[in-house]
């Protein structure tokens, strides 16, 4: 019971502010004639005739698939070279500089060079989408591999605990809150490299959707295709929280 | 003090030979351990004391195979300790950096016997049982942090127990907790060491804690360290916090050693 209570307090929190600058929104544009700003209600039909469910399959989908490839295997390949980089003193060395020098450009400029080598396709933007999204996700894990406390590694030595033990049982659990601040961080580096990359180059896409409407003067689909972008980040971050309670539960409780 | 290699050595559960460690390189390398020897025997209860600063966890490290001394040898039953040897379990003074918060109580006393490959069903057992011998059966489901210091230093006590190791070897396992929940910790190891016929090496400071508890007491000098004296405590197996410390026998072993390390500390500071 209390529990109920304290949920629906945190959701009036969480949407009280959201829900009044929509009513504030609605209310100001009702009875705007402008091009540039169609009134809420007219952006809303639109954005329930185009993505629920016409557009859906043709422009979102692919949108999600290319994000899901690209931030997926940059956390794959972040963690996994990132313990292996926060464990092993000779690597971190060794591989260090290129790290600083590649992480130093940003992913945008990388954009004309991956049309060139990769097209305007799926791997292109999935590429584009890794390569951005890798650094934060590699340098938090290293950072958190590497901040593992020094009696916790006495501990696994004198109980001569496996390698694979290690990683999985005290490696991954200690470094797991400082990864996911890099997995947020990335997160966001990530959808904007969707854009980036549907804008620059593409034939499908909610950036390409996006562009094209305000190309074509169809300012409220525009607006639509908007909305649906804000609605994404938001959701997956929601989605990476709900991830991160279940994982670090542990870590949230403590404090 | 030096023993001679006679066959007591040869038949000891532990025997520590010559062991020296030094730090840092050219002038400002310092040398903590000069030429430490001392032997366990397999039951025994044996406390090492020393004034700060004599090296005692450097001592410890080198034993245990954590660290790699400069000469001389650690042998576990009779096997020269190159590594952490299977044999030997550490309970760490700080049981809260120790202790692993992401598990639950029994998750940490049963992660050792993973690595070991103790199937399922009997790490339960055995997590089960030393659970129940540090008297926290009812605690297995919670998180560390959700247990008091000395709670959490049973827990270690229990993963220690449950690695079945033959030594349980202790640095200052005490010292972080309050008075009352010390005793009670001291009479919990003595408890296990009567139940469990487990042997203990114990560290500390505390020289009524190392006269309390011991069979013997290993008098350390100050850094750089060797073993000033090897104080037998006659005092019987039967301890009690009040009525033991309360008997001359007690107090003279215990003017005694603090005797014996007030000298090693002046005939440092001689030097």
């Amino acid at each position: 019971m209390t529990r109920m209570v304290r949920v629906l307090r945190t959701l009036l929190w969480e949407f009280s502010l959201p829900l009044v600058l929509i009513v504030v929104w609605w209310g100001v544009s009702a009875r705007s004639g402008s091009l540039y700003y169609p009134p809420l209600s007219r952006i809303l039909t639109r954005f329930r005739e185009l993505w629920l469910f016409d557009r859906f399959g043709s422009d979102f989908v692919p949108s999600l698939v290319n994000l899901a490839v690209g931030y997926l295997s940059a956390v794959v390949v972040g963690i996994g070279l990132g313990v292996a980089m926060g464990l092993t003193r000779w690597l971190r060395e060794a591989v260090n500089p290129v790290v600083q020098f590649l992480r130093a450009l940003p992913a945008v400029a990388l954009l004309p060079l991956a049309i060139q080598l990769l097209g305007i396709g799926w791997s292109m933007k999935a590429g584009v989408i890794f390569f951005g999204a890798l650094w934060p996700i590699l340098l938090n894990t290293i950072d958190g591999v590497r901040s593992i406390d020094p009696l916790v590694t006495e501990m696994t030595r004198s109980y001569r605990i496996t390698r694979r033990e290690r990683i999985r049982h005290v490696v991954l659990p200690a470094a797991g809150p400082q990864i996911f601040v890099g997995l947020r961080a990335s997160l966001s580096v990530a959808v904007i490299l969707l854009l980036a990359s549907e804008l620059v180059g593409s034939s499908a896409g909610v950036g390409h959707f996006v562009l094209q409407a305000q190309r074509q003067f169809n300012i409220t689909d525009m607006w639509a295709g908007m909305v649906l972008l804000g609605l994404l980040g938001y959701l997956l971050n929601l989605g990476l929280q709900v991830i991160e309670r279940r994982v670090l539960g542990w870590h949230i409780k403590r404090r | 003090m030096t023993s001679s290699t006679s066959p007591v050595v040869e038949s000891a559960l532990l025997s520590v030979s010559g062991l020296a460690k030094s730090y840092g390189d050219g002038a400002s390398r310092r040398q903590v351990l000069a030429d430490v020897e001392f032997t366990a025997q397999a039951g025994d209860f044996l406390t090492i004391v020393g004034p700060s600063g004599a090296g005692k966890t450097t001592l410890l490290r080198c034993m245990s195979g954590l660290l790699a001394p400069d000469a001389g040898e650690t042998r576990l039953s009779g096997a020269p300790v190159a590594e952490p040897p299977a044999d030997m379990a550490l309970v760490f003074q700080d049981y809260s950096r120790s202790l692993l918060p992401w598990m639950s109580v029994v998750g940490n006393v049963t992660f050792p016997l993973r690595s070991r490959g103790v199937a399922k069903p009997e790490r339960r057992t055995r997590a089960e049982e030393a659970l129940a011998a540090v008297g926290l059966e009812s605690s297995a489901r919670l998180y560390p942090w959700q247990l008091s210091g000395g709670m959490q230093q049973r827990v270690a006590i229990a993963r220690a127990l449950a690695y079945g190791p033959r030594i349980l070897v202790m640095d200052e396992p005490f010292a972080s907790v309050d008075a009352q929940t010390r005793a009670e910790l001291e009479d919990l190891v003595l408890d296990l060491r009567d139940r469990l016929g487990v042997t203990f090496l114990l560290v500390t400071h505390d020289i009524d804690e190392a006269v309390y508890l011991a069979d013997r007491v290993v008098v350390l000098s100050g850094a750089p360290t060797t073993v000033t004296a090897v104080v037998p405590v006659d005092l019987g197996r039967k301890r009690d916090q009040v009525e033991t410390k309360a008997r001359p026998q007690f107090v003279s072993l215990r003017s005694q050693v603090y005797r014996l390390i007030r000298a090693a500390a002046e005939d440092k500071e001689a030097k």
